[in-house]
């Protein structure tokens, strides 16, 4: 394997709550590759969106800092560079897609002139050739008669329509690497449909990497090649697709897959109403405590899980995982 | 039921009109009556200042009659001052300075307000601290005392009382902006925006002020009118240009004789008056026009 494009390594990202400073997410690794597309799984509150702005240098400062590790992206560490080396990989080498498609564009500017600026502030290009760009852009992401809607204000497109623009404005660069953070949460279903096949289409074309963040593990399968699994801020498991599917290793895991309806799920099979781990996400001011975070909700928590927390281990083929139970089983 | 033909189904609608959102607040505005009216005052008004003195070319420094001649005695209509000088002479001569000084105010203080505001919303922490004590500072000072000390100390021209005006009044817009400021750096697009590579200066004048500049606007255009009054204040105390004839130092000239003749100060007072109400019914219509809380309430 070559090196990868960009490596986290034992990333932490503090925030000050008061007078205390609490690492949100801790020892956090992972690698990405060209053209690779990276799941990031977990409930809300496990530190997926901050981990992808802390990628663009992002996190709120104050009261938050990426306060230990790096992140390498091409070999250059994100973690110390200039506000200026960002704005330079920022929309150009890395773009997000965020959530909201609704509140995400600037209400002042016609959606051709967002997308033609951000080719200008990063390739130098003149007006003309911008606005042609954009167009283009509008067609790429399969907007009908781009050369009349580039003229619109966000306001006089759907929610649709609108996350496509976001998606034009995050690849007008061609960028290496694009996070889409949970990108069709506000949108309905089939709406959401098209969106991921416009995902998968564009990446083919422009070979970008996308770091797909979600909380649906139907999308994970669809869309990804590899999938972390993220609780309380840590990596607890991670994997290629297809046996992250089939064969979740972590107790959490293995909860959010049986989360999932099945059609093929006889009513008396089905559990009374639908599987939920019980509890909830450990809330900041928890974390740091001995043992491992999950414990308390976990059906397989041992004596062992409450006082120490398990590090991650290699299982085979590219996957890990943390837990206790996988010493267990290999004993 | 009817099903749809096919092909009508999959024609998509063609897509709305682009309205810019200069367009929608010019059609609103010319939906209010009183704000119409403002705007047709205000046009005639600079209309008369710009191109009045050369159609009614009475010198207005002139003695040209006797002084203190009530309106409709001789062929001046307005009646003479206490110089002998054509008071409608003046009028028309007069509202260039007084609309110039007015712009020239307001022009600075949204410059310095906008300015100061911006750099406070949008750094926040130490730098909005400053600048809030700087604002407070200039806050408490006597408005009218202080601009009279800067026009003392440096001269009264034209340039000099614009600037003690401007200097005197930003502090509300400065409030005002920073505040607008606060609110919207927290939105989605901004972040958006920073995530695409969006320098500070960009997200300062390219991205934010331009979505704080609806009450901007209107605040802008009332200050135009409190910067006349202000003028015509600082006059009325002797204050004024003596090389320039405004309506306020018409006033100002007309004070000691306003027993003997009531309509040395009446005039210039109703032009100023007029003035400053037709600024005010403009801004309150753009208020309305801009404001889309407010739109529903024709």
């Amino acid at each position: 394997m070559s090196a990868p494009l960009l490596s986290v390594r034992d990333l932490e990202i503090s925030f000050r709550l008061g007078t205390e400073e609490t690492a949100v997410v801790r020892d956090l690794s992972f690698d990405l590759g060209e053209g690779e597309t990276l799941g990031i799984v977990g409930e809300s509150g496990c530190g997926k969106s901050i981990t992808a702005l802390s990628l663009l240098g992002l996190v709120p400062n104050p009261p938050g800092r990426v306060s230990a590790g790096q992140i390498l992206f091409q070999g250059q560490d994100l973690v110390g560079a200039s506000e200026e080396q960002l704005n330079r990989i920022r929309g150009n080498e890395i773009s997000m897609v965020f959530q909201e498609p609704m509140t995400s564009l600037n209400p002042v500017y016609t959606v051709g002139e967002q997308i033609a600026e951000t080719a200008r502030v990063h390739f130098g290009s003149s007006r003309a050739e911008a606005w042609d760009r954009a167009i283009e852009m509008l067609k790429l992401v399969g907007i009908p008669s781009p050369e009349q809607r580039a003229h619109n204000f966000p306001h006089q497109l759907s929610g649709g329509m609108r996350q496509r623009v976001m998606i034009a404005i995050a690849l007008v660069c061609e960028p290496k690497i694009l996070i889409a953070d949970e990108p069709t949460t506000a949108l309905d279903v089939t709406v959401q449909a098209q969106i991921f096949d416009l995902f998968r289409e564009l990446q083919d074309k422009i070979g970008a990497a996308i770091i797909l963040i979600t909380h649906d593990i139907g999308v994970v399968a669809q869309m990804t090649n590899r999938v972390m699994v993220m609780y309380a801020g840590r990596k607890i498991e991670e994997g290629p697709v297809a046996g992250f599917i089939r064969d979740p290793r972590h107790p959490y895991t293995r909860g959010l897959i049986s989360c999932i309806p099945r059609l093929s799920m006889s009513p008396s099979d089905m559990p009374d109403p639908l599987f939920e781990i019980p509890g909830v996400v450990p809330a900041p001011r928890e974390l740091g405590a001995p043992g491992c975070a999950f414990a308390p909700r976990c059906p397989h928590a041992m004596q062992r899980c409450r006082v120490q927390d398990p590090a991650l281990s290699r299982i085979g083929e590219g996957r890990a995982v943390a837990c206790w139970l996988e010493e267990e089983v290999a004993a | 039921m009817t099903l749809v033909e096919p092909s009508r189904a999959r024609t998509a609608p063609p897509p709305p009109k682009a309205v810019s959102p200069g367009r929608q607040v010019w059609q609103m505005f010319r939906r209010n009556h009183s704000a119409m009216a403002g705007l047709f005052i205000l046009l005639a008004i600079i209309l008369i200042s710009l191109v009045g003195p050369s159609l009614y070319t009475v010198n207005p420094r002139e003695m040209v009659w006797m002084p203190l001649t009530p309106p409709g005695q001789s062929e001046y209509v307005l009646g003479t001052d206490y110089l002998g000088r054509d008071l409608l002479a003046g009028l028309i001569n007069g509202g260039r300075v007084t609309i110039t000084i007015g712009v020239f105010a307001a022009v600075l203080t949204v410059l310095i307000g906008v300015t100061v505001g911006a750099m406070a919303g949008f750094f926040g922490g130490r730098v909005d601290n400053l600048l809030m004590r700087v604002t407070e500072f200039f806050q408490v000072l006597p408005n009218l005392l202080f601009a009279m000390v800067v026009v003392m100390l440096f001269g009264p021209t034209l340039v000099n009382i614009s600037v003690a005006i401007g200097i005197v009044s930003w502090t509300s817009t400065a409030r005002l902006t920073r505040a607008e400021f606060l609110r919207i750096r927290e939105m989605d697009y901004v972040k958006a925006e920073r995530s695409i590579g969006a320098g500070n200066a960009r997200l300062i004048w390219k991205v934010i002020l331009p979505n704080a500049a609806p009450p901007l606007i209107v605040v802008a255009a009332l200050s135009i009118g409190s910067a006349i009054l202000f003028e015509a204040g600082l006059s009325f105390l002797g204050l004024s240009d003596p090389n320039a004839m405004s309506w306020g130092r018409m006033i100002g000239d007309n004070r000691p004789y306003i027993l003997d003749s009531s309509w040395g100060v009446t005039f210039p007072g109703l032009a100023i008056f007029l003035t400053v109400l037709a600024i005010s019914l403009v801004g309150d219509g753009l208020n309305d026009a801009i404001n889309p809380k407010l739109r529903q309430r024709q």
